[in-house]
């Protein structure tokens, strides 16, 4: 699927709104015909430390995609596992680290929430809500 | 040319809504527009669109780029960012607080005036008085919706003086967390109270002030005796008890016991033909009876129950509750026929055996129940607050025997057409996906703490939390 075609339906699909409503993503700059920079939000899950705060993240989806994976970086502060703590880079995640082209912008956003609910993230102290990298 | 535009709206619920609003207001106007779809304040919400927050309350709508149709996500803005401006805050816990202040007095006010060392101490830890007492306006604002704290500060304008005076508030929000302040506090209290007479008219005023307080507690308890006719069959009907069933209680040291002679060493007293000692149990077997006998009754858990099928069981729970024992007096060397319940075959009884597994069934729901409800005693259960009133005094003497357990242990407790038959998986269906929802993915815990709420959301996932 040529990229452009790909880019178009996650850019259709992250206006109409999806899944339940607790992430969201779209073109960083409206009149980018390349859709290479996206933005993206998570609402953390509840029950966790996460809870009620919205986190944003840049996307950045090369020439190479959907065959390579996108560069995700947190712009709001999160303390969470595979997430570089200087820039924000998501350098550990799973759908990352073993990308198929079938992934899109939503799974990844969808698998760093999960991550944020995980044992190991849910508790983690975080920095004051609103401070960026 | 301004044209409506029409949004999608995602609020935290999880339902959609369809907002419009003229393509010339601002984001402001957008989130006055928001607000009552989503019941959630315009200081308070959070808008995001296209993987972006919106926050310039004042950019026009066509500057931030909101294709029409587009699908907004709302959120309601997290609370601890907001400490400085506490009436956002309180306006978001006022709905919360009569049923906060409620529980919270009601709760202390149960465990009888001043709640003791240790229940503080677990009050304490709950997260929803901590965020209380770091916020002392809030605290302020609570303490006052108390209708008891109302009657009390109508009757003497000081105390509203010093509800609000803050370096008071703050003194007794240190005063709760730190127990030693506390002491302190009380000491000086006391050495106060007792100088009183040396001052004139001191007493007087003492004397005033004790009867105005008194007036206003005796006028807010309930009224009558608390052990009424109607509650009685509230209650039987809760447990599943048959009050038209006029036979005759059992005889529990009937010599039948002999076959649980080695389950219960009360059980053995009764078996040998001596005469148990009823406060014995209170000094050492009674098995989980507690050591404080005038504590809320506890019964015998289900598994004891089910293990010992002889009347060894309400022997025990007898004995766990002195007033009982003292009641049924020492006629312990009664050597009658047992009409041990379920017992014999030819038993008055319409279905023993299904009777007594629902009473079963509704027995351990009645503990689960009552032990999330001594473990967020603090709490914030509207839920478990409002199974109070009908059960206003737990009336121990109301059919003991309702609790003996089948004599069959062995038989599954099998639903009854009496008996609610939809497993609980489905009865709280939502509930659990909702709290799959949140992350809570142990279904089993998740059922567990739905029954102790008696279903509610809210108290079932602070029952979980405290665990």
């Amino acid at each position: 699927v040529p990229r452009n075609f790909r880019l178009l339906e996650e850019l259709e699909k992250g206006e109409k709104g999806i899944g339940d409503g607790t992430i969201s993503y779209g073109l960083s700059d409206g009149d980018d015909l390349l859709m290479t920079n996206w933005h993206g939000t998570i609402i953390g899950p509840g029950n966790t430390v996460h809870e009620n705060r919205i986190y944003s993240l840049r996307i950045v989806c090369g020439p190479e995609y959907p065959g390579k994976a996108p560069l995700v970086s947190f712009a709001s502060r999160v303390n969470m596992s595979g997430v570089n703590q200087t820039n924000g880079k998501v350098e550990k995640l799973g759908c990352l680290d073993a990308w198929k082209s079938s992934y899109t912008i939503e799974n990844i956003l969808v698998e760093l929430r999960r991550e944020m609910g995980s044992p190991a993230n849910r508790k983690l102290a975080q920095p004051a809500e609103g401070s960026m990298f | 040319m301004s044209q409506t535009l029409t949004f999608k709206v995602r609020a935290p619920s999880g339902e959609t809504h369809t907002v419009q609003v003229d393509s010339e207001s601002t984001f402001g106007g957008l989130k006055a527009a928001l607000s009552p779809v989503v019941s959630i304040a315009a200081t308070e919400m959070r808008v995001v669109c296209g993987g972006r927050i919106l926050r310039d309350d004042d950019a026009a709508i066509q500057s931030l780029g909101l294709a029409d149709g587009a699908t907004l996500h709302v959120v309601r803005q997290a609370q601890n960012s907001q400490q400085t401006v506490s009436s956002p805050a309180a306006a978001a816990s006022q709905a919360r607080s009569p049923a906060a202040a409620n529980p919270l007095f009601g709760g202390m006010g149960g465990a009888g005036g001043m709640p003791d060392r240790d229940q503080m101490q677990a009050m304490m830890r709950n997260p929803m008085m901590q965020a209380l007492l770091n916020n002392p306006d809030l605290m302020a604002s609570i303490m006052e919706a108390d209708p008891r704290m109302q009657a009390m500060a109508e009757q003497n304008p000081e105390i509203r003086r010093m509800l609000r005076d803050p370096a008071f508030l703050r003194q007794m929000t240190q005063a709760m967390q730190n127990p030693a302040l506390m002491d302190e506090m009380q000491r000086n209290q006391d050495r106060a109270l007792s100088n009183i007479e040396s001052m004139p008219g001191g007493m007087t005023a003492l004397s005033g002030l004790y009867s105005s307080m008194e007036r206003t507690q005796r006028a807010l308890e309930p009224t009558g005796p608390t052990v009424t006719d109607e509650s009685n069959r509230l209650f039987a009907e809760r447990i599943g008890a048959d009050l038209s069933d006029q036979s005759a209680l059992p005889n529990p040291w009937a010599p039948a016991a002999t076959t649980s002679s080695t389950a219960r060493p009360a059980a053995a007293g009764a078996a040998t033909g001596t005469v148990p000692n009823p406060f014995a149990a209170l000094s050492g077997a009674g098995a989980g009876a507690g050591a404080n006998p005038f504590a809320f009754p506890q019964f015998p858990t289900p598994a004891a129950q089910a293990g010992v099928p002889q009347p060894g069981a309400p022997a025990n729970n007898m004995q766990s509750d002195p007033f009982l024992s003292a009641l049924l007096g020492m006629n312990l060397a009664n050597q009658t026929a047992s009409q041990g319940h379920g017992q014999t075959p030819s038993n008055q009884q319409p279905n023993p055996v299904e009777v007594q597994a629902q009473r079963l069934q509704m027995l351990t729901q009645l503990i689960q129940l009552q032990q999330a409800m001594q473990g967020a005693q603090a709490g914030v259960a509207p839920g478990v607050a409002s199974q109070q009133p009908q059960l206003p005094f737990f009336n121990p003497y109301a059919n003991p025997y309702a609790f003996t357990a089948p004599p069959a242990a062995t038989t599954p407790v099998s639903p009854t057409p009496a008996a609610p038959a939809i497993p609980p998986e489905e009865r709280f269906k939502d509930q659990l996906e909702q709290m799959n929802a949140m992350g809570f993915d142990d279904n089993q815990k998740n059922i567990k703490a739905l029954l102790a709420a008696g279903g509610n959301l809210e108290s079932a996932i602070n029952y979980l939390l405290s665990m």
